[in-house]
């Protein structure tokens, strides 16, 4: 379960993606699955670099993502990402919460060119009981 | 393009299993209960569910490619993907208020009849 443990592990901690740059091939992959234009690169795209710390902290506390229930999401953009750009993705974990359908998990990604913050997301996940 | 306050804006959107397996690859967001029927039971949905991103994704397409500032959006219901066909998604967009340099526009996304999120954005008016 959603335990202790997990929150133990996750409790205020902070996680750094690899540099990555952005690529146009894998831009238009994502904005051809939501059916929209990929210039300039779609505005949910970071969640592509979100999603791959979320892995990361989750299995550190020995959990996956399989059955997290993704409740609310929030960004702030501050600069346009483009194509190139080298792009680094910071997580930290803000709040948790035990509740009776699991646990409640508020993160803070801010997406990152040269130290200057692009896009700030801010998401609330939830990781069922009995599945970590 | 100009776009007054209290104006509507509508679209409607097909997702399929094929595009939730396109989805996940694009994204990397590869949680099973998008992809694997049995995994998704599980996990007590009826079915294989959308991503949440790819909701909020498609419907902050019906802005275009105007500057986003600021996005806050509720997944309110998951939207069941059937085995075979689609399911239809309808994104309706209103603009609440334009203070000459920005719009405040409030989104909804309908999957029959029932809102399955909700997206409070602020953006450039052009």
């Amino acid at each position: 379960m959603p335990s202790p443990d997990l929150s133990a592990a996750l409790a205020g901690r902070v996680w750094a993606g690899e540099p990555t740059r952005v690529c146009a091939k894998a831009v238009q992959a994502f904005a051809d699955a939501l059916g929209v234009d990929g210039d300039p690169v779609p505005p949910t795209w970071p969640i592509t670099l979100v999603t791959s710390l979320w892995e990361q902290m989750l299995a550190e506390a020995g959990a996956t993502l399989e059955g997290v229930v993704h409740a609310q999401q929030a960004f702030e953009w501050h600069r346009r990402i483009l194509v190139g750009d080298e792009v680094q993705a910071r997580l930290r974990v803000d709040r948790l919460r035990e509740r009776e359908d699991g646990l409640w998990l508020w993160t803070t990604a801010v997406v990152a060119r040269a130290e200057e913050p692009c896009v700030t997301s801010t998401s609330l996940l939830i990781v069922p009981r009995g599945r970590s | 393009m100009i776009w007054d306050v209290g104006q509507v804006r509508e679209r409607v959107i097909r997702l399929d299993r094929a595009g939730c397996v396109r989805y996940a690859d694009a994204s990397g967001d590869h949680n099973p209960i998008h992809l694997d029927e049995r995994a998704a039971q599980r996990a007590g949905f009826e079915s294989v569910v959308g991503h949440g991103m790819w909701t909020m994704g498609v419907a902050l397409g019906i802005l275009g490619p105007r500057r986003l500032r600021v996005a806050r959006c509720t997944f309110v219901a998951p939207v069941p993907i059937p085995a075979t066909g689609h399911a239809e998604v309808t994104v309706r967009a209103t603009v609440k208020s334009d203070d000459g340099d920005a719009l405040d526009v409030g989104i909804e996304v309908f999957h029959q009849q029932a809102c399955v999120a909700k997206i409070e954005v602020r953006c450039d008016r052009a």
